[in-house]
């Protein structure tokens, strides 16, 4: 049975109405999740100077947000084990669905909409038994949940779009339940993997780290199909290994990027725009190291307070921090703009 | 300005921050020594007469658990000591898998089937009393925690306290700030522990109690954990807070505050193992100790963390 919104969102997605856009949103370029002094959440979205362009409330701690690819709407999901997404208006703050995470899934904090924008995925964890789940759901009938496929691991945390219209899914590897909180239940036999999947669940290509410990856990993909992976190492900082991948379906994963140095930790990952960059954040040595996307090699690397959050420029990146600054990086780094609301842990590029 | 030459020329050792050498020499050394010693007594206990033995070695367990960095962390060994909470029921699938077999290689089994909530379903949990090879898998089950428990304290004295004394000087510790964050944030790390998991997990909702997750309810240590937790982190903040008068009285009035709550709730029916979660008044004591541990944490929060100059960033204690 069709609804009379599901109707209308569907003729609206097939363009057969003059369609609303994101110029109608304020023209944003990136969506940030935020908490506010008062200790509120929003969603934001930020112009490619990073004024804002727009905020709207959320009902918990945000994590990361996706965004539809032609019509104003953004995605914002809950920080795990969160059960809520919301899709939001960005025209006009009005909420466009919610997103419940089935019984027996929460959410991880991550979704992506296919290249038309009429199905949106989204990582779950199937906690009764500890498997990863991608949820799927219908833009074109007001979101309504439609399926689900296995992400082929446990713990899917970050996944994208291929531009071959397959999906690629960061499996972390780590076992936990709700129950639990965030209590890591399987460190002794956790099991990592980068997994290519069609829309149909069929595995494509499947990949794990060199070392268990290092949980694969954020994606960028390129438009050629390259993908950037940031790792988190389970265990002492002084053992990590390289945390930055990068990785072509069908060939082995290059990794770089001291582990060490990163504090066992990357936040965030991002190409530039011209695709010969790749940048990655660690919150906790307050860094942001840009690599080259050919070799790894290390081009800047700069200090910062909680910086996190990282989206591509063209000639670099844009960067949030969780003290409030935006900044830019080209030659150097320079400062954009200070808020009061602390930017959460990724910065959203919007595609266009 | 000839002191600030010589100073200069000074070995960085001598500046290790004395709050750092103060809490592992009176704090950290000290509880994984008697770890290891009462695991080592448990150990050494052949036959079935273990119980006593295993609450003064779990009761040790619990004083060092909040210092799950560094040397537990390695190869899983904490996890290996004390695999809970355990929401799908690991422990007791592991055990009878052990149980099973002739002569099991722990080195190799399920982490779930070792340590110290292992060896509690063995001694308590009558689906396990029939069984005959019980007694030999808890001499194993001992044995290999005592190596365990052996093996954290060689790594700390071999390797570690030097890493957290040069802190600034090596990869672990990067600057001298972040060894007295470690130990602050492994304050913190105990007391959200006994807070969300020990109480918060048998109060569940006021709806539905679960006095069946409270921490080994079978041997009747529940409350007894939270209090031995609470008075190991009473230690540690009293050491951290050293050099800030006003913030070591604010912390151990509330300390205190908490532990008077948890002795008074000891004299309730239902209190070792939590099942008075059940009753509305035995839930609102229980409650009531969960505040003012919460208050703990907040103070530390508000008035520790910034005298240590060690505040806690958004994005970096995110974990995502």
């Amino acid at each position: 049975m069709t609804s009379r919104r599901a109707f209308l969102t569907g003729l609206l997605a097939s363009g057969l109405v003059p369609s609303p856009s994101w110029a109608d949103a304020g023209d944003p370029s990136y969506l940030s999740a935020a908490k506010t002094p008062e200790g509120a959440y929003v969603l934001v979205g930020l112009d490619d100077v990073g004024a804002e362009c727009f905020r709207i409330p959320l009902p918990d701690r945000g994590h990361a947000a996706t965004a539809h690819p032609h019509l104003p709407h953004a995605v914002a999901f809950a920080r795990r084990p969160g059960r809520f997404a919301v899709v939001v208006d960005c025209r006009n703050g009005a909420t466009l669905a919610q997103l419940n995470s089935p019984d027996g899934r929460h959410f991880y904090g991550h979704g992506t909409f296919d290249a038309v924008g009429e199905l949106l995925f989204t990582t779950e964890n199937d906690y009764k038994n500890g498997v990863g789940r991608i949820g799927i759901w219908d833009a074109r009938q007001g979101y309504l949940r439609v399926g689900e496929i296995a992400s082929n691991g446990i713990g899917p945390h970050d996944l994208r779009s291929m531009p071959d219209g397959t999906l690629v899914v960061a499996n972390g590897g780590i076992d936990t339940h709700p129950e639990t909180g965030r209590q890591k239940l399987n460190l002794d036999t956790m099991r990592p993997n980068l997994s290519y999947l069609n829309s149909d669940g069929v595995v494509l290509d499947q990949i794990g780290p060199i070392q268990s410990h290092a949980s694969i856990r954020h994606l960028a993909v390129r438009e050629d199909g390259l993908v950037a992976v940031g790792m988190q190492w389970q265990g002492d900082n002084s053992n990590s290994p390289a945390l930055v991948g990068l990785h072509q379906r069908g060939e082995t994963l290059l990794t770089f990027g001291n582990g060490t140095d990163l504090n066992g930790y990357v936040g965030s990952i991002a190409f530039s725009t011209s695709g010969e960059l790749v940048a990655a954040t660690s919150p906790r040595n307050g860094q942001l190291t840009v690599f080259s996307a050919k070799d790894g090699a290390v081009l800047q690397s700069f200090a910062e307070p909680d910086i996190c959050g990282v989206a591509g420029l063209a000639d670099g990146f844009l960067a949030t921090t969780g003290k409030g600054k935006v900044l830019g990086t080209g030659m150097s780094p320079y400062s954009l703009t200070k808020s009061i609301v602390a930017w959460d842990n990724h910065l959203v590029s919007l595609v266009r | 300005m000839r002191l600030a030459f010589v100073i200069a020329l000074l070995p960085r050792l001598a500046f290790a921050d004395p709050r750092v050498d103060a809490a592992l020499e009176t704090h950290v050394l000290p509880a994984f020594e008697r770890l290891s010693q009462t695991s080592q007594a448990l150990a050494e206990i052949k036959g079935c007469e273990v119980t006593d033995a295993w609450h003064v070695a779990t009761e040790a367990w619990v004083a060092a658990s909040h210092l799950r960095f560094g040397p537990t962390e390695t190869d899983n060994r904490a996890f290996a000591l004390a695999f809970w909470p355990d929401p799908r029921g690991g422990t007791p699938k592991a055990l009878h898998a052990l149980l099973a077999k002739e002569a099991p290689d722990l080195s190799t089994a399920s982490i779930a089937g070792r340590g110290f909530y292992a060896l509690e379903f063995l001694l308590f949990d009558p689906n396990f009393a029939e069984n005959p090879a019980r007694c030999d898998l808890m001499n194993a089950l001992a044995q290999d925690a005592s190596v365990t428990s052996n093996t954290i304290l060689a790594d700390w004295q071999d390797r570690y306290v030097a890493l957290m004394q040069n802190a600034g000087q090596n990869s672990v510790y990067q600057s001298e700030n972040e060894a007295v964050q470690e130990l602050y944030k492994a304050l913190l790390t105990g007391l959200q522990f006994s807070s969300d998991t020990r109480l918060g997990r048998p109060l569940g909702s006021f709806d539905r109690p679960r006095p069946k997750r409270a921490e080994m309810r079978r041997s009747g240590r529940s409350l007894d954990n939270v209090v031995a937790s609470l008075t190991s982190l009473r230690d540690l903040a009293a050491i951290l807070s050293e050099g800030t008068p006003n913030v070591q009285k604010m912390l151990d009035v509330a300390f205190v505050r908490a532990l008077e709550q948890a002795a008074e709730l000891s004299n309730q029916p239902g209190a070792s193992d939590f099942a008075l979660v059940s009753t509305p008044s035995g839930r609102l004591k229980v409650e009531i100790l969960q505040q003012d541990i919460d208050y703990i944490r907040e103070v530390a929060v508000n008035h520790l963390g910034p005298a240590l100059g060690v505040g806690a960033g958004f994005n970096a204690l995110d974990g995502d």
